[in-house]
């Protein structure tokens, strides 16, 4: 195209523009709307809201595990990233605060997108809808997850790995967590389900396993691949363990043996080493036993909440999610 | 060597050789060395009951934090030591380490030297300790504790005692901090700006179970520039309870702070400020946030005064915003329990029997309620406790339909 007629184009833009212009009267701005609950969003918006019901997000005041760590909040410190303050009104990147209203809905619409002006931040600006979006590209950045999710070092982590280098493998949180509804239609939105450690197929993409027999070991390898943070990324309630057992020649099953454990251990686990995997790294592990001479079955499992019932007879299969699973012949 | 000549020697050493004391400290954490002569090294820097000497043994006493399988015994014999000093900044130190300590003779020690500079706070876990320390003489341990601390206050018992410490009874003294210590307290409170919440959660912690004069420097740290102070400042005062009722003028003049506005009006009831309760009234008008609204009608609910009942009512009909109708609901049921009708207490019950209750603002305004209705059946709620987090809703829930099923009107 050469440049006469890029201007002719632009010519003729102008010209519709002006057109529509002086026929359209220009969209009046809507009034200033105090939201009182992000129910309201939902009569817009119900497709988001939808996809926002499934997420954990609308799950973090209800959620079991929370309110019987929490007291049922008794303990306020908690409030603060469940039921949080808008996180534009602490400031993008700043630590969230506890808020005094609806709390039941958790890190809801209003806690991601309303602004300090009311105005609920978005790809697009239009003052005419009752929520006025704005444009804000704050929104999009890992530090708008990481003023609660940095506390657990996710966003750190994120940033020490090579999904942060710009270039074609970079991928942010939305990337991975927020995908489009329509990769080829960005302006469809992107889906707000935000799946996390409660999906184990997500789980299964982050992390491969391979074992492998030589001369008098096992050897086991365990690597980060999917996931664009530590493996399993959070800080006291998830562990991830690598069990074996022998397996007979009738095809029966030994009893589980642990041989690793990935987690970062809570404040008060003294002295208890951080063996999360970080992105893009692996660990290998070595199995030398006598009873590991035969067939054997390596499994990663998956837990939500870190400790077996009987921590010296831990039973995945019952306690934990199986992630992947492999076999050694002798 | 005993008595005097002891003491002799070892003023000698730190008047002649102050150097010797990190190298004395260093014995502390050689295990392989003879215990009887880490004993003494603990028993010379605590001896020397200096500044200096103090953060020795209180740095090995933190120690455990970053090892795995600390010796306890030498903790134990540090905070024993500390004990018998003068140094009284150790106070917060001591309380942020006792929220770790997992050994229970050292809790043991920790606790008494708090209550050495009339910091009782080390009363909850000497209880613990005497009904599931690790040994019987553990358990015993801590009950000769709590009530040796008792008797020497005057108070017949450990119960009594701990009591008069949370009502900031005035015949507990409480001594005026020394500089010292104050400088310890503006540390923790300068942390409340930090970003990770470690530090800000200890710091919390810390300073909701310092003694009464502390108070006075959170009450100065309301007027930070940085809202995380001034937000944190006030949830510290909030769990201090009566002892933070000095900082009372201060939480008033921050009720109008957009940022820190409604934690002031929470830790407003937390402190029991009944000069407040105009204020605080007068923040459940329409012209103030909804955040602000509902929280004043908690801050009114921690007051429980029969004289905000009016005030209370114009907000609990239907057409209130549901979260203030909730609070102001819950606040009428401490206030006055005996006017509260069937219909809001069901309100209230409906939310607390739910996944998703405001359980921690429900839960005492519905005991205030069967006290005063079903008095019998207390002894039943408060069991209920012990069945953890989840299960007692049920309970309770149950035990407060039974009394409005019973209740004529
Ligand atoms: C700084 C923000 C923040 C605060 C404060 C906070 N949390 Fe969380 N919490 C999170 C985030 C983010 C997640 C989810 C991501 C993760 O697991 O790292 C989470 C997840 C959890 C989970 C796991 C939930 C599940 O479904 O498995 C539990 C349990 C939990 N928090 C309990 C608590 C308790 C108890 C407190 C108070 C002592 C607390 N949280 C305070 C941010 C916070
Ligand atoms: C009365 C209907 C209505 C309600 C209620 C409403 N919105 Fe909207 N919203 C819209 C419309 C229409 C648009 C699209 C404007 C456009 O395309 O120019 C929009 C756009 C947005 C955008 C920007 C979309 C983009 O693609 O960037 C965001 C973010 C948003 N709304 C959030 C919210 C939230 C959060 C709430 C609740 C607090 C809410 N909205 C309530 C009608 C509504
Ligand atoms: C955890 C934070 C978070 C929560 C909770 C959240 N959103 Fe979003 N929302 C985002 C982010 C991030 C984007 C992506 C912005 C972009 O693509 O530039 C977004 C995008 C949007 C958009 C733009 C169009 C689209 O569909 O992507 C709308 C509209 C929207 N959100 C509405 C809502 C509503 C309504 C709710 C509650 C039901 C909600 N959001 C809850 C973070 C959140
Ligand atoms: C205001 C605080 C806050 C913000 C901002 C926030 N989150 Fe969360 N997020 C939480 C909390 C709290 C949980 C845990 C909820 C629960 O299960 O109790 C959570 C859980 C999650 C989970 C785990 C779900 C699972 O399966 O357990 C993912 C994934 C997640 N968030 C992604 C994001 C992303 C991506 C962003 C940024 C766009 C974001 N979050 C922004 C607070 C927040
Ligand atoms: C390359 C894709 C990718 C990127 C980029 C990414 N994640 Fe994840 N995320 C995953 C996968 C896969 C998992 C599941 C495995 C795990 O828990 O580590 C996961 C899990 C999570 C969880 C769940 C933790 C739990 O305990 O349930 C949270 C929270 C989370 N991510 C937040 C973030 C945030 C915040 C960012 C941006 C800083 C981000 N993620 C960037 C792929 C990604």
């Amino acid at each position: 195209m050469n440049a006469r007629a890029l201007a002719g184009v632009l010519v003729l833009t102008l010209g519709a523009w002006a057109l529509v212009a002086i026929f359209h009267e220009p969209a009046r701005p809507h009034a200033p709307v105090a939201w009182e609950s992000s129910a309201q969003c939902a009569e817009c918006h119900a497709d988001v809201s939808a996809e926002w019901q499934q997420s954990w997000h609308a799950q973090a005041w209800n959620d079991e595990e929370v309110r019987k760590l929490s007291e049922n909040f008794s303990n306020t410190d908690c409030i603060d990233c469940h039921a949080p303050q808008p996180v534009f009104e602490t400031g993008i990147g700043n630590r969230p605060l506890a808020r005094s209203t609806r709390r039941a809905e958790g890190v809801d619409c209003i806690s991601c997108h309303q602004m300090k002006d009311g105005r609920m931040a978005g790809t697009l600006d239009n003052e005419s809808v009752a929520c006025r979006p704005s444009a804000q590209r704050e929104l999009t950045r890992p530090e708008a997850c990481g003023g609660c999710h940095n506390q657990h070092g996710t966003v750190d982590q994120w940033k020490a790995s090579r999904y942060a280098q710009p270039g074609p493998e970079f991928r942010d949180c939305i990337a991975c967590h927020m995908p489009y509804r329509d990769p080829s239609d960005p302006t469809k939105g992107r889906i707000h389900v935000m799946h996390g450690g409660h999906d184990i197929e997500l789980v299964r993409s982050a992390v491969s396993l391979r074992a492998e027999r030589t001369n008098d070991a096992i050897v086991v390898e365990v690597e980060n691949i999917g996931a664009g943070h530590n493996y399993p990324t959070d800080e006291r309630s998830r562990a991830s363990d690598v069990f074996w057992r022998p397996l007979a020649a009738d095809g029966r099953a030994g009893e589980w043996r642990k041989l690793y454990r990935f987690r970062n251990p809570y404040r008060f686990e003294v002295g208890e080493p951080n063996t999360e995997l970080p992105a893009g790294q692996k660990v290998t592990l070595s199995i030398e036993d006598e009873s590991a001479k035969g067939s054997v079955e390596v499994a990663l499992f998956y837990k939500l909440s870190p400790y077996y019932a009987v921590p010296d007879k831990p039973d995945p299969e019952r306690e934990a999610k199986l992630v992947h699973s492999v076999q050694v012949s002798p | 060597m005993t008595g005097g000549l002891a003491q002799a020697a070892l003023q000698e050493l730190f008047d002649l050789a102050p150097a010797s004391l990190p190298h004395l400290a260093r014995w502390l954490d050689e295990p392989q060395k003879p215990a009887a002569e880490r004993r003494v090294a603990v028993e010379a820097l605590g001896a020397s009951d200096s500044r200096y000497a103090a953060e020795l043994l209180l740095a090995r006493i933190e120690a455990m934090r970053t090892r795995k399988n600390d010796e306890a015994w030498i903790r134990a014999h540090c905070a024993w030591r500390l004990g018998q000093g003068t140094q009284d900044w150790i106070v917060p130190r001591l309380i942020r380490h006792l929220r770790y300590e997992t050994d229970h003779e050292t809790v043991i020690w920790i606790a008494r030297a708090l209550a050495r500079f009339e910091n009782l706070s080390g009363f909850d876990a000497l209880f613990v300790v005497r009904t599931s320390g690790a040994t019987p003489e553990l358990r015993e341990s801590a009950n000769v504790a709590l009530y040796e601390l008792a008797r020497t206050r005057g108070f017949s018992d450990p119960e009594s005692l701990a009591r008069a410490w949370f009502a900031a009874d005035p015949r507990l003294a409480s001594p005026a901090l020394s500089p010292a210590r104050q400088l310890e307290i503006w540390r923790v409170i300068a942390g409340f700006a930090e970003w990770q919440l470690r530090g800000v959660d200890d710091g919390r912690f810390t300073l909701a179970r310092e003694n009464r004069a502390a108070a006075e420097l959170l009450a100065q740290a309301l007027a930070d520039s940085d809202r995380y102070v001034r937000t944190h400042a006030a949830q510290a005062l909030e769990r201090m309870g009566a002892r933070g009722a000095s900082a009372a003028d201060a939480l008033l003049a921050l009720l109008d702070d957009r940022e820190a506005g409604i934690f002031a009006a929470e830790a407003l009831g937390g402190i029991g400020a009944k000069q407040a309760e105009s204020a605080l009234i007068s923040r459940l008008e329409p012209q103030h946030s909804l955040e602000m609204r509902t929280a004043a009608a908690r801050g009114l609910a921690a007051l429980s005064l029969p004289s905000s009942v009016a005030a209370l009512r114009k907000f609990t009909t239907e057409d209130a915003p549901r979260d203030l109708r909730f609070a102001t609901t819950c606040a009428l049921l401490r206030c006055a329990p005996a006017e509260a009708s069937n219909a809001q207490v069901l309100f209230i019950l409906d939310d607390y029997a739910t996944e998703s209750g405001e359980t921690a603002t429900s839960e005492p305004a519905l005991r205030a309620w069967l006290a005063a209705h079903a008095p019998e059946r207390i002894a039943d709620w408060d069991r209920a406790q012990s069945a953890g987090a989840i299960a007692r809703i049920a309970l309770r829930a149950a035990l407060a339909r039974e009394a409005l099923a019973s209740s004529a009107k």
